[in-house]
């Protein structure tokens, strides 16, 4: 049996291996082979995120003196390819076709936008845009975003308009509701109605209810967390979990008053309707009750 | 590095130098890529935030440090959601994954995948920290925050399992 001290040394790189036991040393070596896998983010993707997320002051100062310049040859270019296009056409009608993209409940839709932007959609929502895209788009719903660094982003919604310069962010825009969580990079929202407006920073969401808005935190690794079928609430009103449920499932929940409770938690959709309710309901001391698979009863015990 | 010394350049630098390790050391703790680079991202964000408080320690032993205490607050979220619910939530799901890693050789590969598994997580970080990215004892320890002697056990404890699962193979 080789000595322990051996091995330490091996380890080390202090010893050769001649001493150790061949069927050991042979597990040892081949251990040395192992990589760790790869995903799709390569190290400068990582560093961009990074980059964005702690831009100072005089960074942003650097930025903006450069755009002068840059605004000016850029005129200039698309000047020029305007001239050119007239000569080669002479259409003076250019209609603007809205491209709609829309999910129902249960669905779940991953689009990718002309600039290269990512989004993903919830169920129950509308996402649209003009064919001429210009980085500007109108949604009604839920979709997380995951935008690529350029010129002015813009999400328009009924409850508020979101702009980024390149990040990641979630927008929930339902009726006039408007909830806004920056993940990555900043993120500003605006609700002209209530004369809001403010940027946002990572973990920080801006809640536009009714007649309120207010800025809370969260945990940024909890932001789109739909998208792989894990909902988080923190703090909601049960009304509207129950609420998410029924976009997922294709069934009606009927409630009373619920006492107004609040949630926090989670339910993961893939589990089924009776996981998810059962998730919501029992830390609540909440009954449920599924009828034909369809309809759904919630009550207060 | 003084209090107002540490710029984006330092960062960008940290960044360069330390992304692998600390990335690979977030892996072998959590067997999910993805939520590595995630803490990785994390990690370097929150470093920024507290540039100001760099003096003592090295930047390197900092990152570590702070990558293990976002990795523990990950878990720790999840699992006070999970009692929150009691006994209704039937979750496999394990807590950490243990790494898994292939080798072209499939059969060597699973066997060494069983025997990972069978590491606590301590021994196995130290192992594969040792035997992946080459590293030695006081490395590993300023890395862990941990003694030499402790690297050592770990190693031994390691050794001993490795050996007591080929020994059940003979």
């Amino acid at each position: 049996m080789a000595d322990i001290d051996k091995y330490h040394q091996y380890f080390n790189g202090d010893s050769s291996p001649e001493d150790l036991e061949p069927e050991v040393l042979a597990f040892l070596e081949k251990a040395s082979e192992l990589q760790v896998p790869e995903s799709r983010r390569t190290k400068d993707d990582i560093w961009n995120a990074i980059d964005e997320a702690t831009e100072t002051p005089e960074e942003e100062k650097k930025t903006i003196k450069l755009w002068p310049l840059l605004s000016g040859l850029v005129a200039a270019v698309v000047l020029f390819f305007i001239g050119l296009n007239v000569f080669k056409s002479v259409d003076p009608y250019v209609i603007h076709t809205p491209v709609e993209i829309a999910t129902t409940v249960g669905e779940f839709e991953e689009v990718t936008l002309p600039d290269g932007s990512q989004v993903s959609l919830n169920a129950n929502s509308t996402l649209s845009y003009v064919s001429e895209w210009n980085r500007t788009l109108t949604l009604e719903g839920e979709a997380f975003f995951e935008v690529t660094k350029g010129s002015k982003f813009t999400v328009n919604t009924a409850g508020g308009t979101v702009e980024v310069l390149g990040t990641s962010f979630n927008v929930f825009a339902r009726n006039k509701d408007l909830v806004v969580a920056c993940k990555t990079g900043k993120v500003k929202v605006e609700v002209a109605e209530k004369s809001f407006e403010q940027v946002i920073t990572p973990g920080e969401t801006i809640e536009s209810h009714k007649d309120t808005v207010k800025m809370t935190r969260i945990e940024p690794l909890m932001i789109g967390k739909w998208q792989t079928g894990e909902f988080y609430f923190e703090d909601r009103p049960v009304t509207e979990v129950l609420d998410e449920i029924q976009r997922q499932y294709k069934v009606t929940i009927k409630t009373d008053s619920l006492e107004g409770k609040l949630f926090s938690g989670y339910f993961i959709s893939s589990a089924g309707l009776d996981m998810a309710l059962s998730m919501v309901c029992e830390p609540l001391n909440l009954s449920y009750n599924i009828i034909d698979g369809k309809d759904v009863v919630v009550t207060s015990n | 590095m003084g209090i107002a010394g540490f710029t984006k350049e330092h960062l960008k630098q940290a960044y360069e130098e330390h992304f692998t390790s600390i990335r690979n050391f977030l892996y072998y703790k959590c067997g999910d890529i993805e939520l590595a680079e995630d803490l990785v991202q994390e990690v370097f964000i929150k470093l920024w935030e507290k540039r100001g408080d760099i003096r003592s320690e090295t930047v390197k032993s900092l990152l570590f440090t702070m990558a293990n205490n976002l990795l523990i607050n990950h878990f720790n979220h999840l699992k006070v959601v999970r009692n929150h619910e009691g006994e209704q939530i039937r979750e496999d799901r394990k807590e950490m994954n243990t790494p898994q890693f292939q080798l072209e050789e499939q059969e060597f590969g699973e066997k060494l995948n069983r025997i990972l598994a069978k590491l606590p997580e301590g021994s196995r970080e130290v192992f594969l920290m040792n035997r992946i990215e080459k590293i030695k004892y006081d490395e590993i320890a300023v890395r862990l925050g941990i003694s030499v002697k402790a690297v050592e056990k770990r190693m031994s404890k390691a050794l001993s399992i490795l050996r007591e699962e080929i020994g059940r193979k003979i």
